[in-house]
């Protein structure tokens, strides 16, 4: 029986039978650079990391200068230098609109990179994102996987 | 802002949720390792139902650490748009969502007009999301949360 609603977040399979040939696995997941404008201007960017066992879960600003990828915590969260995050920037409502790019990695801080103040307000603490694994989806993508 | 089981929900929050399509679910593994991804969802009463289920990354967390932080809003408007952190203890549940909870996803997310034109759109990738989903290993579930902190976010 088909699933009624769709789960936005991959299962980690899956071949699917049939009887004539091997089954080839559907998948939505892409190439960063094919979601690459979401590096430079995602609609909305958050950030996790653990305290004290249990997710935390902030907005984030960020920014790419160069091939390095800079975050800002306009929280003010502390104590972020050097642990490990989850970066996640997505797009999208309906099923086949959904994009996203989720990097895991290690915060480093930086002086504030040129014009990143905020008028009238507190300067922003801001990171350098050590990526780790890079996994980017689309669901406008969906296909068979070429590999099989 | 406010804090206890059942926790009401201030007229700002419920303005976001109207508007926010997708949550981003904020687990920690049994490693202590933090993982977010954006999920599904309806809020029906005192629970927030996820489409995911416990086989995916966050059902695995979720088993092995039963607390969520979850964030709603920011879709549009950048990271000056409004958004509500809601945490609570999680659960996972095989099988299929109670009646009241899958009638809104289906009402929310195949059914509306933008849901269905979305649909009509990819026509020719309808039976490979059937698929797609179809292989997972552990069958169907979704996620339970249930407030009892929620926080309005100011940029």
């Amino acid at each position: 029986m088909p699933h009624p609603y769709p789960p936005t977040e991959p299962y980690q399979s899956g071949q699917v039978p049939t009887t004539d040939r091997p089954a080839r696995r559907v998948i939505r997941d892409v190439e960063p650079s094919a979601v690459a404008d979401l590096v430079d201007d995602a609609p909305r960017a958050h950030l996790a990391f653990v305290e004290g066992n249990r997710a935390e879960v902030v907005p984030v600003v960020t920014r790419r200068v160069a091939a390095q990828q800079l975050v800002a915590v306009p929280g003010g969260a502390r104590g972020l230098d050097g642990r490990e995050v989850h970066l996640v920037r997505d797009d999208g409502q309906y099923w086949f609109e959904l994009r996203a790019l989720a990097v895991r990695g290690v915060l480093r801080a930086i002086p504030a990179p040129d014009d990143s103040g905020r008028e009238g307000g507190d300067p922003l603490p801001w990171f350098r994102l050590e990526p780790g694994r890079t996994v980017a989806w689309d669901y406008g993508q969906l296909r068979e996987a070429d590999d099989e | 802002m406010s804090s206890g089981p059942g926790v009401p929900l201030p007229r700002e929050g419920r303005r976001i949720l109207r508007r926010s399509w997708t949550v981003l679910v904020g687990t920690a593994s049994a490693r202590s390792r933090p993982f977010l991804t954006p999920i599904y969802y309806v809020w029906c009463g005192d629970e927030v139902f996820i489409t995911t289920g416990p086989g995916s990354w966050t059902g695995r967390n979720v088993t092995a650490n039963p607390h969520a932080t979850l964030v709603f809003g920011g879709e549009r408007g950048g990271p000056a748009a409004p958004r509500m952190r809601v945490t609570g203890p999680a659960r996972c549940v095989d099988g299929w969502m109670p009646p009241r909870a899958l009638v809104r996803v289906a009402l929310r997310y195949y059914l509306a007009p933008r849901a269905l034109l979305d649909q009509l759109r990819h026509l020719r990738q309808i039976p490979l999301r059937q698929r797609y989903y179809a292989a997972s290993r552990d069958g169907m579930g979704y996620l339970v949360v249930r407030p009892t902190t929620v926080e309005l976010l100011d940029a």
